[in-house]
């Protein structure tokens, strides 16, 4: 019997409508092996992120990146860098380089690892990352949102094919170390300089196959890579999904095997047999930035401010209690945390009271505090809304204004005298110098525009960038900051990644910022899955 | 006829012109310097900002930025996006039949479906079936397309396995592979629209049927199908027909949410993008052929309606 076209329509609509009806909660996910299988050489993991979010402009080439973080997740696996970042994000660690030493403060030298190759079988020697850098440093524009790192390079010497030492014009060899774990730090193949590469050519643990645009970007195992006996998948697929339900219904549904998702999320999956998950703390952190200007002038009020926030009562309302809570800018993974301060600004009300007494700041004095105030940005509303319930127990009135973006933020903050501080989150670095300098060190704008330059900070800064071996001058200065209540920090921000544990085998960890990659070695596809 | 299309036409230009400076006005009503954002934000020096503002001419007054942005405009030229550095007219003109095969496909549904539910609720008036579809189309009316979007996955993706709940295949590449990765945009959007569309058409079929002209028609004898199928549903149809043209306006509009949600690359996405990181000639762009399109259906449906009711012609 053939149905008309109309009753085939209705029929299908009627049984979606009906379909509406059987409960949508429960039995998500089809029930799989939970054997744990052997490797599949051929499994290909698919990985789900937002490229919006990532701001991915479908560009291929780290040299002609228009932003230093943003596509790192794309090319990392393509080219690799030259220096790495250890797990939690604080170190460097060794890359295509197996080693790296400053030889002054304009000079910083590498011994490439022997017998580097590109995917296309090519050498990667010293020549050709001076050519890579060369190129790049052709292409790096002035422009502030482009990578700037090669600007003051001077010279590129290439004394034999493993070693390659940068000689800068100003004393960065120490932050040059810290960029060659990031998009300066790829080497790309001679033949995309020429501009006759039909696909790009890296010796990263995969190579470029294809890209559907917005949609998947697809990658293959490279058997040239140097660790290539450590990469158990056969490829990569990289996925356009939205942050958020939809993301983690696409991994429900099978779409994707990997993808980065919010704590409530994460927390939610923790536990469930079908789905692993790891939470890792970055260098990024939840602060309220403050104005050393009328009220916040006073340290004593300042420290008042600082100990009258929970935060472990805020890190469990914005993340679910997976952050680490702070009142320091460094980690505690991280060589230059202070634990001779990390029990400060414990909260209590009590004794918040007291430093308010002792401020002479009068009771009911109104402060105007600025966050982003995005709609999707429920974590910075959620902190802002228990920063102004916990001051305002101290007889405060606090302002909540909401600035939607960068713009409105420079409007209602920076160029806003009125304004007294601003909830937010300190973007981190594995730079120890630039985690804090963009606040505290003169001409910087921040730092100039919310009256907290420090000199005294920035002397122990310098002095430590003198030998950084020694970090006994980060420590005074952390000292200081923690000490003066120069800002609120309040956690460290996490990342969080949720896995198809039925699918993925392996050591998985969440990667620690924008610009960290989910080490991929070790990690495999279960055999028939 | 011809008058009356000309008349309208005419009455176009100063609406387009105030919706265009109302678009281009965008630059003023959002907070901040977009010389700054462009510049980088915290980290731009004042001689870059200057640079920037002094290279898109954002120091002329605004009624000189408008002249010449309203020039640009009407000879296709929409500007680069700042971030892409590409033609925001080529990105919408490419982003443009993927956000509109997600549209036609969600006013198919909404026709078919909403015509064949008000119908059976008009004949059927007062009875179960009648109220059945009166509740189902309250629901209908009431879902918001994000949040029915997200049922759908987790019904047809999540728990079925049926669909994909990402991705877009090109229709020229695989037809089947295209429709199979629209059905649920397509639901998503079209059953909000077919409960208002079945609305419109119960209440003025309802009206109709009690018409003298359609009692005539029946004691002459005509069978039912030709009574409402000829003589009722025709006059029944004037209102669907502007809840429709209105509809698929709408519709493109709420591709932008759902598009998202379905990672589909169209228009919707584009914008999306383009507000997450200030991308002024994007959303301007965007903004603008979205009102186009919307004045232009409306010019369609009042053209529509003239030929079907004389009476609008001569008023």
């Amino acid at each position: 019997m053939s149905l008309s076209p109309f009753r085939r329509v209705t029929r299908v609509l009627a049984l979606a409508l009906a379909v509406m009806i059987v409960p949508v909660v429960g039995g998500a996910v089809p029930a799989g092996a939970q054997s744990k299988g052997k490797v599949d050489p051929n499994g290909v993991a698919r990985y789900g992120i937002n490229f919006v979010n990532f701001l991915f402009q479908d560009n291929f080439n780290p040299a002609l990146s228009t932003s230093v973080d943003a596509e790192f997740t794309f090319f990392d696996y393509i080219y690799d860098t030259l220096l790495n970042q250890n797990k939690e994000g604080t170190a460097v660690v060794p890359g295509l380089a197996e080693s790296y030493k400053i030889i002054d403060p304009s000079t910083l030298e590498l011994k490439l690892r022997p017998g580097l190759k590109f995917n296309n079988g090519d050498p990667l020697t010293s020549a050709e990352v001076k050519a890579s850098v060369l190129y790049a440093q052709a292409n790096a524009p002035g422009d502030a949102r482009r990578m700037k790192t090669w600007v003051n390079l001077l010279e590129v010497q290439t004394p034999d094919p493993l070693t390659v030492r940068f000689v800068m014009s100003k004393p960065e060899a120490f932050s040059l170390q810290f960029q060659l774990t990031l998009l300066p730090g790829m080497v790309v193949h001679k033949s995309m300089i020429a501009g006759t590469a039909t696909k790009p050519v890296g010796a990263g643990p995969f190579q470029f196959e294809s890209y559907t645009r917005e949609q998947i970007v697809k990658m293959k195992k490279n058997p040239n890579f140097y660790n290539a006996k450590k990469i158990l998948l056969g490829g990569l697929d990289i996925v356009n999904v939205p942050l958020g339900p939809e993301g983690l219904a696409a991994l429900r549904s099978g779409a994707i095997d990997m993808v980065t998702t919010d704590a409530v999320t994460l927390k939610q999956l923790t536990g469930q047999k079908q789905f692993g998950t790891s939470s890792m703390p970055g260098n990024t952190y939840y602060n309220v930035y403050l104005r050393l200007t009328g009220p916040m002038a006073n340290v004593k009020f300042r420290q008042a401010l600082s100990t009258m926030l929970d935060r472990e009562a805020m890190d469990e309302a914005v993340q679910a209690g997976f952050g680490e809570t702070t009142v320091q800018p460094y980690p505690k993974s991280s060589p230059y945390y202070n634990k001779s301060v990390a029990g400060a600004y414990k909260y209590s009300e009590e004794t918040a009271k007291k430093l308010l007494a002792e401020s002479g700041v009068p009771s009911g004095t109104q402060l105007t505090i600025v966050y982003p105030g995005q709609a999707a940005n429920v974590e910075q509303l959620r902190q802002a809304e228990i920063i102004k319930a916990q001051w305002e127990k101290l007889g405060l009135k606090i302002n909540l204004l909401p600035a939607p973006d960068t713009p409105a933020i420079i409007a209602q903050y920076y160029n806003n005298p009125s304004s007294n501080g601003f909830s937010a989150t300190t973007v981190g670095s594995i730079n120890p110098i630039t985690q804090v300098s963009g606040r505290f060190f003169a001409g910087q704008f921040v730092a100039t525009n919310q009256s907290s330059v420090l000199p005294n900070v920035e002397a122990l800064y310098l002095k430590f960038q003198e030998n950084p071996k020694d970090v006994t001058p980060v420590l005074e200065a952390v000292k200081y900051m923690v000490d003066n209540a120069v800002e609120i920090p309040i956690a460290f921000r996490n990342r969080n990644l949720a896995w198809d544990a039925n699918r993925l085998g392996g050591p998985i960890v969440a990667p620690t910022e924008v610009t960290d990659n989910i080490e991929l070695e070790g990690i495999y596809v279960k055999k028939g899955k | 006829m011809l008058t009356f299309i000309v008349r309208r036409l005419l009455a176009l230009i100063p609406l387009m012109l105030i919706v265009s400076f109302l678009v281009f006005s965008l630059v003023v009503f959002l907070p901040g310097d977009p010389a700054e954002s462009i510049a980088g934000g915290t980290d731009a020096a004042p001689e870059q900002i200057e640079k920037v503002r002094s290279e898109l001419g954002l120091d002329d007054p605004l009624v000189v930025q408008y002249g010449r942005w309203l020039g640009d405009a009407v000879q296709g030229d929409l500007g680069t996006s700042l971030y892409t550095k590409r033609s925001v007219a080529d990105e919408i003109v490419s982003r443009f039949p993927v956000t509109f095969s997600v549209a036609i496909g969600a006013i198919f549904i909404s026709l078919v479906l909403g015509m064949s539910v008000g119908i059976i609720a008009a004949l059927r008036q007062g009875h179960f079936t009648d109220r059945a579809v009166i509740f189902g189309t309250s629901l209908g009316l009431a879902m918001p397309s994000f949040w029915l979007a997200l049922m759908l996955i987790i019904i047809f993706s999540v728990n079925l396995q049926w669909l994909d709940s990402i991705g877009y295949v090109p229709f020229t590449q695989n037809p089947v592979e295209w429709a199979s990765h629209l059905i649920m945009p397509w639901l998503a959007l079209g059953i909000g629209a077919a409960a208002s569309v079945a609305r419109q058409v119960r209440g003025a079929l309802i009206d109709v049927l009690d018409q003298d002209y359609v009692r005539t028609a029946r004691s002459k004898g005509l069978a039912g199908h030709k009574v409402v199928g000829k003589h009722a549903l025709k006059n029944a149809a004037m209102p669907a027909i502007t809840v429709l043209g209105i509809q698929f306006a709408y519709l493109l509009g709420g591709t932008v949410i759902v598009e998202s949600i379905f990672t589909i690359p169209g228009l919707g996405t584009y914008v999306l993008g383009a507000i997450s990181g200030r991308d002024l000639p994007v959303i301007q762009g965007v903004v603008l052929m979205m009102a186009v399109i919307f004045v232009v259906i409306n010019l369609v449906v009042d053209i529509l309606y003239a030929v079907v009711n004389p009476k609008v012609r001569l008023s």
